[in-house]
């Protein structure tokens, strides 16, 4: 897999490049900002881009636009924000256009390396990969009201892995159940919430996060 | 208005804002063709006379009643509380000439009186406000009202009287006597009747600008009577901003030993344990490879929990969010992780000045804690609006109420506000909802 790089703090920067590298994947390019990200976009046509939400010159939230804009430039690239925090209305920005291929997550994940080199590969993949504390954000605005409290502790538990952008083989392996159990919860949560049944993983989660922020 | 009477003043001060564009620089005279503005001024001058010339009687008789009671009761001891009694009236008459200038002019017009302590006998009360010098500037307006004041009212409708009397001659000039004069001729046919009203029009202007002449004259006389000194303001104003300067510097100080108290428990002691596991793995490597993995899972654990303290104190130092897109998205953040039902009412510039965002941020974020902590509300609306030069911060929730405004949190609030020279006021009925509402100036 080729991947881009964005993240102006070298001690980070040089880890993710090992830690990629060492994952078997080829990391093309490594930039400093928002603009350098988009040229290296155009330049390198990565599988994936991997950025920063905090980027210079201006320290704000250049990540997500350079994404956005790379992501015009070049459609059909994947790309995967890691921040120092998560807020919910980047995440439904990075998810606007509705296509897959995006993901947001707190710089902490990085640490659970196989988890994270999975969720590189998911999104590059044209998956979905959403932080927990996203859908954690979410499920705590929806908590007052009706459908989610008709969820059973362990359908709630789906819910949200289903909302990181999680398949159902990785829902099963996580909560130590068969895939088949897992299709059945999720059949019943599809039912309680009345969604439609979505082919692909990513549609499903656009299904869930939708329902999540709709208010 | 604001108040800001401390218990452990040595004085009560009644303070009001000073924002008076008129006051500063007095309406001047323009002469320009009759439109709807010039209209509403001359308007606005026929009230201001009209209110006038009643008040100026009750002024008079004021004065004239008070004056005589006091001066022959003096050598009683109850004439020392009529006296009281009519500064007290003095002062009543005082705010109510103010108003009656707020007709003319944008503003109201601010006062300021040095009151003796909450809780004084009538003697000490008599000794402060025989000292303060607004005292006397009442008892001062009240006699020039009385006289100069009534004069110029009076003059001013008799103008009027006059005009209207002469636009309205064709109507009722057969009433006049056979020979009835204007001054310039007889009246006694409808053509000249007719003549007499085109003079009567053209004069409506010129008694216009002569009643604007008359407020004016009365206003200069007010200014100096009705309105606090400029030394006085100006030492109100010190006065404030000391108090305010003194609560900044401690509720920054208070703040930073707060964040050196949570790194220091938190994020730093992590950090030693997660020196320490790493030190212990190490040793451990060849001899124990089992347990260094442990050691090192540990590790792992110990840093992601630094890690997530470290994000929340950064957080409540300055929310990223807040720097990265401003007020309203940060709002919006706050409300999405509250588990109120959070109704937001924005209406604001794209950007405020960053001090200004970080204190009304955390107004809201005060407020929704509160909320949710303590009221047992459902709802809450959260309304950001900039009127004139202020920003406007309300919170409302629909929940028991009965907040204490003394609260430490509230406190800090309004410490962190009146830093910046805005107000933070609580109203929390029991049973009856919590509102707060700050009000900041931005200099848009």
């Amino acid at each position: 897999m080729r991947i881009v790089i964005a993240e102006d703090l070298a001690l980070l920067r040089d880890g993710m490049i090992r830690l990629l590298r060492d994952s078997g994947h080829e990391v093309v390019a490594a930039v400093e900002d928002g603009e350098a990200l988009v040229r290296a976009v155009a330049g390198h046509k990565p599988d994936i881009a991997v950025c920063d939400v905090r980027l210079p010159p201006s320290f704000r939230d250049e990540g997500v636009r350079a994404a956005l804009e790379a992501r015009r430039r070049v459609p059909g690239t994947a790309v995967l924000i890691v921040s120092q925090y998560v807020e919910e209305t980047y995440a439904t920005e990075l998810l606007a256009d509705g296509l897959g291929g995006v993901g947001y997550l707190l710089k902490d994940r990085i640490a659970d390396v196989r988890e994270f080199v999975d969720a590189v590969e998911r999104v590059a993949g044209g998956g979905t990969a959403m932080d927990p504390e996203v859908v954690a954000q979410l499920v705590t605005r929806r908590g007052n009201d009706g459908p989610l409290d008709d969820l059973t502790p362990r359908e709630r538990e789906v819910l949200e892995l289903m909302a990181e952008g999680r398949s159902n083989g990785a829902i099963a392996a996580a909560l130590v159940v068969t895939e088949g159990a897992v299709e059945k919860h999720i059949s019943n949560i599809f039912g309680k919430l009345s969604l439609p049944p979505s082919e692909t993983d990513h549609r499903r989660v656009l299904a869930v996060l939708t329902y999540l922020q709709g208010q | 208005m604001a108040r800001h009477a401390a218990a452990n003043d040595p004085v009560c001060m009644t303070e009001q804002t000073y924002d008076e564009p008129t006051m500063a620089h007095p309406p001047t005279m323009r002469l320009r063709p009759l439109g709807a503005a010039t209209a509403r001024r001359w308007w606005r001058d026929f009230a201001f006379h009209s209110v006038g010339s009643v008040t100026s009687v009750v002024g008079f008789t004021l004065w004239v009643t008070a004056v005589s009671i006091t001066l022959s009761l003096l050598i009683f001891v109850i004439g020392l509380f009529v006296a009281l009694a009519s500064f007290y009236c003095f002062r009543w008459f005082a705010r109510l000439e103010r108003r009656r200038a707020a007709l003319v002019l944008d503003g109201p017009i601010g006062e300021r009186y040095r009151d003796a302590p909450r809780g004084s006998g009538w003697f000490q009360k008599l000794k402060f406000m025989s000292k303060d010098p607004a005292t006397w500037k009442d008892f001062t307006w009240c006699l020039l009202a009385g006289t100069i004041g009534f004069a110029i009212s009076w003059l001013a409708l008799i103008l009027w009287g006059l005009v209207v009397g002469l636009v309205t001659l064709p109507a009722w000039y057969w009433a006049l006597p056979a020979d009835a004069n204007v001054g310039l001729w007889e009246v006694d046919t409808l053509p000249r009747a007719l003549l007499t009203m085109l003079v009567g029009i053209a004069l409506v202007p010129v008694c216009g600008w002569l009643s604007r002449l008359l407020t004016i004259a009365e206003l200069a006389m007010m200014r100096p009577l009705l309105r606090p000194s400029r030394q006085e303001q100006l030492s109100e104003r010190v006065e404030v901003l000391t108090r305010t300067r003194a609560g900044a510097v401690n509720a920054q100080a208070a703040e930073l030993q707060r964040i050196e108290r949570d790194l220091h428990d938190g994020a730093q002691a992590r950090l030693v344990a997660l020196a320490l596991n790493l030190g212990m793995a190490e040793d451990k490597f060849d001899s124990d490879p089992e347990q260094a993995r442990e050691l090192l899972a540990e590790a792992r654990g110990e840093a992601k929990t630094a890690l997530t303290e470290l994000r929340d104190l950064a957080r409540g130092i300055h929310p990223p969010i807040l720097s990265d897109r401003g007020l309203e998205s940060a709002v919006t953040a706050l409300a999405a992780r509250s588990p109120l039902a959070v109704t937001i009412e924005a209406e604001l510039p794209a950007r405020l000045p960053p001090a200004v965002e970080a204190a009304a941020y955390f107004v809201v974020a005060e407020a929704l804690a509160n909320a949710t902590k303590h009221s047992r509300a459902l709802r809450v609306l959260v309304r950001l609006t900039v009127r004139g030069e202020r920003l406007v911060v309300e919170v409302a929730d629909d929940g028991v109420g009965g907040a204490d405004p003394d609260g430490s949190g509230l406190v800090g609030l309004r410490r962190r506000i009146e830093a910046l020279d805005g107000e933070l006021h609580v109203v929390s009925p029991r049973s009856s909802g919590t509102t707060l509402h700050a009000e900041v100036p931005c200099g848009t």
